[in-house]
């Protein structure tokens, strides 16, 4: 079987992370800080720990501004929620995913923000100059996936960071953290979302949000803190204004195993494997006749996720004949992400979408490309 | 360690644990404690020390910008407030 679905969640996960999960269920299982006994400490030690190895492997100074979350979709809304009031103006690439789109919509409908769409080029790479210039006195946020879920495709962000000044940037790291290198201390004012079950290896249900200095966000959420327990107002340091709730400590753990992979290995050598896989694939699959790829043509630009359609065959057609006889499992579809599809024309059916991940080989990438020339060359839908 | 009669209080458990990191790596005895009833309960757990080091547990901290929100002297089974003490 070749798991090639990393973009949805990564597969395996990194060595270390389910040991690390049943460790803490078997041996601490407290709840982090709340008490003061020896586990609850030792608890507390790890979700210190997990948040300090985050914020160095993204450049932060200050491990306090990065707030955990259930996932990047929890932290895109803490972020779209927290920061747009009535009569804002968002500016959001036409690239994003539905994490940053359908709150926006709510809050276009709610709250009456002005959500505007920045068009980006046929291979999903947006215009840092275009993303400036429609900046305006009312623009409070500019919205910009690190790297498509779709396409694959790595925006410029420190570009747009630079084009659009002083107003944050809000980067969905989803798909780029652990495949690409971060470092926010490089950029303007931003928010960078992210998951831990995608690039970094880690269990799903856990995730963050960093926060850069200066920006300030409305909670999300409100409740018990373990801090100013005889207030019954949220507190307003950080990272307590944004955790209330028994934080989920075993993803955490489970977190800080695979993000000591992750920095172990390094992200510079887990990204030099994903391109050298990525180049051979995507030029093995625009040798294919009746293959189309999507993205850019330059791979340095490139996450290892290939977006294809075939000539004659749908996209779910195409993948349940990849599972059922090649077991090859990759993702059909619009990826929730309509906004990307319809900008590099493939709406409503969707694409094809390959994507590859740290513990895929040269070998696989063959198979792979043996299987979609047969699919290609015999275009016969499943029976 | 000498009697832990100093409580240094934090605002939240993220604070105590960036301090307990500081006095680990320099070597300086300390012991996490439930924050005592009697003491504001700015967050469940605080650093008890003793009194022979609080000077430097408190340089330590200011040099890695941890602020600290409160200290305490225990006298007999309370604790007094004890005025901010600058760093060098």
């Amino acid at each position: 079987m070749i798991y090639a679905d990393n973009a949805a969640t990564s597969f395996p996960k990194a060595p270390g992370v389910a040991d690390a999960m049943r460790d803490y269920l078997d041996r601490i299982g407290a709840s982090p800080g709340r008490s003061a006994h020896r586990l609850s400490i030792e608890a507390a030690r790890i979700v210190f720990e997990a948040r300090e190895t985050l914020a160095a492997l993204l450049g932060m100074d200050d491990s306090s501004r990065m707030i955990f979350t259930p996932g990047a979709t929890f932290g895109i809304n803490a972020a779209l929620l927290g920061l747009l009031r009535h009569g804002d103006e968002v500016i959001a690439s036409s690239m994003e995913h539905n994490a940053v789109m359908r709150p926006l919509r709510h809050l276009e409908g709610e709250r009456g923000v002005r959500v505007r769409v920045a068009q980006t080029d046929g291979s999903g790479l947006v215009d840092p100059r275009q993303l400036g210039d429609l900046v305006t006195d009312r623009t409070r946020l500019v919205a910009v996936m690190h790297a498509s879920n779709v396409t694959g495709t790595v925006q410029p962000v420190a570009e747009v960071s630079r084009e659009i000044g002083p107003v944050p940037l809000l980067i969905d790291g989803a798909q780029s953290i652990g495949s690409l290198p971060v470092d926010l201390s490089r950029l303007g004012p931003c928010l960078y979302a992210f998951s831990g079950h995608k690039g970094l290896l880690g269990p799903p249900g856990i995730g963050g949000l960093c926060i850069g200095e200066g920006i300030d966000l409305e909670p999300l959420v409100r409740g018990g803190t373990g801090s100013r327990s005889e207030r019954e107002e949220q507190p307003d340091f950080l990272p307590d204004l944004h955790e209330a709730g028994t934080p989920n400590a075993v993803g955490i753990a489970g977190l800080l195993a695979a993000t000591r992979y992750v920095t172990e290995r390094s992200v510079m050598s887990i990204r030099e494997h994903e391109l050298a896989l990525f180049s051979r694939l995507a030029d093995g699959l625009r040798g294919i006749p009746g293959v189309t790829l999507f993205g850019t043509a330059d791979p340095e630009r490139q996450l290892a996720t290939a977006s294809i359609t075939i000539d004659g065959l749908s996209p779910s057609d195409a993948a349940h004949i990849l599972d059922r006889e090649h077991a090859i499992l990759v993702r059909p579809g619009l990826h929730c992400a309509p906004s990307a599809h319809r900008t590099i024309g493939t709406f409503p059916a969707g694409t094809i979408r390959i994507s590859l991940g740290p513990f895929n080989t040269a070998d696989d990438v063959e198979s792979i490309l043996e299987a979609v020339a047969d699919l290609a060359q015999n275009q016969t839908p499943p029976g | 360690m000498d009697r832990p009669d100093s409580v240094i209080n934090f605002v939240s458990v993220h604070h105590v644990m960036r301090a307990e990191h500081v006095f680990k790596e320099h070597g300086l005895a300390h012991e996490i404690i439930p924050t005592p009833r009697d003491l504001s309960s700015d967050c469940g757990i605080a650093i008890a020390l003793s009194g022979a080091v609080l000077k430097q547990a408190l340089d330590l901290l200011a040099g890695a910008g941890v602020e600290v929100e409160a200290l305490y002297r225990r006298r007999g089974s309370t604790y007094e407030r004890m005025p901010p003490v600058s760093p060098c």
